[in-house]
């Protein structure tokens, strides 16, 4: 891929919180391998891997998954239409569900 | 999106030839060869195809492969088979001392499998006559008799055809072969009393052949389980219920699993979710069988099915986090990604359902379900079982340099937060674990293809009556 700087920093970023989303979702499911939580982790660092791979450190990460989520498609919209790989709108789209679904198991 | 199992398919054989009794329709002859050549076919299939010693080799003592012998020369052989020197003899009536004679005058062509010479279909002359499968539109009843039983066939066949596949032991098989020579015989006495008396001496025979070898099987009490868990999944309409849900998540997450396993480097995080996507396979069966009240999974020991599936998830955890801050580089499809949420979402959702005792689930259906989900699990971990290590010793998976054991060499790249090739020591544990990993997963499946889950599915149709 061959984005602008700022572009990528974003993605880097996106993928940072989507990672500390994932660590979230793993400490809920402590050493319990059947929690569903662990399922949760697994399906946010898959799409992670979609947006980049090399995720930035995230040092001050929002404390609920859904946030972390929520930090992450606002830095992905930061990138201008044309900027970012084509299929952004996609990944983003994905991040949206996986925010729908931890949104609907953190209610429960 | 409908769902066919194997032992739909053969009550629906045996509901039809029940019937016969009630039709007077001439049978023609194209309609009974159709017939006899789709019986041998699913003989074959349930006691030849995939067996050690599939070459027929007389000195067998198994009653079965003796019955499978038996069958009075077959209208054709299954393509692509080798057959023994013995079982040549018996179909060309002649004697083992002939038939060796005429491989040695090159009027036989015979290959070496092992340290044996064996004899193609081709070289038999086997495969010459062209015997149509019967018209699934026909609607005279041997003709979907045949169709249904030819659909049985092809089920039996893909599953002997996969690399894990589900296994029937002999007891179970001698039911179900006892079955279709039932059925053979009711139908081939049906045909000689409805068939011009020029055509009844074939029929005659098989019927003969069918009564005499039911006995030669002794009856087992032990009822083919596997044959619920053999399906073929047709993915059309949208789905209404959750166990119809079920079935597509699968169906989609399998289809796009296995294209993400079998890409030229695949993404190590849709490895390590195929892997997770296991854990909850075996987390929401074992929920289904310790908490739903309306499943009685049947005499087997379900504690100890209990037990392989916490072991089972235990190992595919210990692989799915050894990949964890690894990559390929390589990104997921989106497919996978989609699909894989899917399941994800719809495994929850039955989980959900069951621990409120939702009367919208079909506990035993989502149970056979997932049998069949846990089987793709199994088919994928050993597709998969090398790549991880294959991977590390082509230096094709990376990581963060500051996340690996420091060294000179890497200070540079620890100091510019690059990547770099992750080496041996730095992962001494992932081949084995992905190994332990695949070896277990087949082990879950088997225990799972224990249960009994035979589905209420009499009043199901599947597409077989196309038109009707």
């Amino acid at each position: 891929m061959n984005h602008d700087t700022p572009t990528v920093n974003l993605l880097d970023d996106a993928a940072g919180l989507m990672h500390a989303a994932a660590s979230l979702a793993e400490s809920r499911g402590g050493d319990d391998a059947f929690s569903e939580w662990h399922g949760v982790a697994s399906q946010i660092r898959l799409t992670a891997a979609g947006v980049s791979h090399s995720p930035s450190a995230v040092t001050e990460p929002p404390p609920s998954i859904t946030g972390c989520l929520a930090s992450s498609m606002t830095a992905l919209e930061r990138i201008a239409p044309l900027a970012g790989p084509p299929d952004l709108t996609l990944w983003i789209w994905h991040i949206h569900e996986l925010r729908d679904l931890a949104e609907h198991m953190e209610r429960r | 999106m409908s769902i066919t199992t194997a032992a739909t398919l053969l009550e629906r054989a045996d509901r039809l030839t029940r019937q016969l009794s009630a039709d007077a329709h001439e049978v023609s002859q194209i309609q009974w060869e159709q017939f006899d050549n789709t019986v041998y076919r699913t003989l074959h299939e349930l006691i030849g195809a995939g067996r050690a010693d599939a070459a027929y080799t007389y000195r067998s003592s198994n009653p079965l492969l003796q019955a499978l012998r038996a069958y009075p020369a077959p209208l054709r052989l299954p393509p692509e088979r080798t057959y023994s020197i013995d079982f040549a003899a018996q179909l060309m009536d002649l004697s083992r001392r002939q038939v060796r004679d005429r491989i040695r005058q090159r009027n036989l062509h015979a290959v070496k499998e092992g340290d044996q010479y064996v004899l193609t279909t081709h070289s038999l002359h086997a495969d010459d006559r062209d015997i149509a499968p019967a018209d699934p539109t026909e609607p005279h009843p041997i003709a979907r008799l045949s169709v249904t039983l030819g659909a049985f066939a092809d089920l039996v066949s893909e599953n002997n055809r996969t690399p894990h596949p589900l296994d029937m032991d002999d007891h179970a098989r001698t039911d179900t072969v006892r079955r279709v020579l039932a059925l053979t015989a009711v139908t081939a006495q049906h045909t000689v009393r409805h068939t011009p008396m020029d055509a009844v001496d074939r029929p005659l025979l098989i019927a003969r052949y069918a009564s005499t070898h039911i006995d030669t099987l002794d009856p087992s009490p032990r009822r083919a389980l596997a044959l619920d868990h053999i399906a073929a999944i047709t993915p059309d309409g949208a789905p209404m219920t959750i166990n119809e849900q079920l079935d597509v998540a699968l169906h989609a997450w399998s289809a796009a699993a296995h294209r993400e396993v079998s890409r030229m480097v695949p993404s190590t995080e849709a490895l390590s979710s195929i892997a997770n996507q296991g854990v909850r396979l075996y987390a929401v069966t074992h929920h289904l069988i310790r908490s739903a009240p309306s499943v009685d999974v049947g005499p087997s020991d379900s504690g100890q099915v209990l037990r392989e599936l916490r072991d089972g998830g235990a190992s595919l955890r210990t692989a799915e986090m050894a990949l964890v801050g690894l990559t390929s580089l390589t990104r997921p499809t989106h497919d996978f990604v989609a699909a894989n949420r899917d399941l994800f979402t719809t495994l929850e959702r039955v989980r959900e359902m069951a621990a409120s005792n939702d009367p919208g689930l079909d506990a035993r259906a989502a149970l056979a379900a997932l049998a069949r989900g846990i089987a793709v699990e199994a088919e994928l971990l050993t597709t998969a079982r090398g790549v991880p290590a294959g991977l590390l010793h082509c230096r094709l998976l990376f990581a963060p340099a500051r996340t690996l054991e420091p060294s000179v060499e890497r200070l540079e790249a620890r100091r510019k937060g690059r990547f770099i090739p992750v080496e041996l020591a730095d992962a001494p544990d992932l081949g084995w674990r992905w190994e332990a990993a695949a070896r277990k997963a087949p082990e879950v499946a088997v225990a799972l293809g224990h249960l009994d889950l035979r589905l209420e599915e009499i009043n199901r149709d599947h597409g077989i009556e196309l038109g009707r």
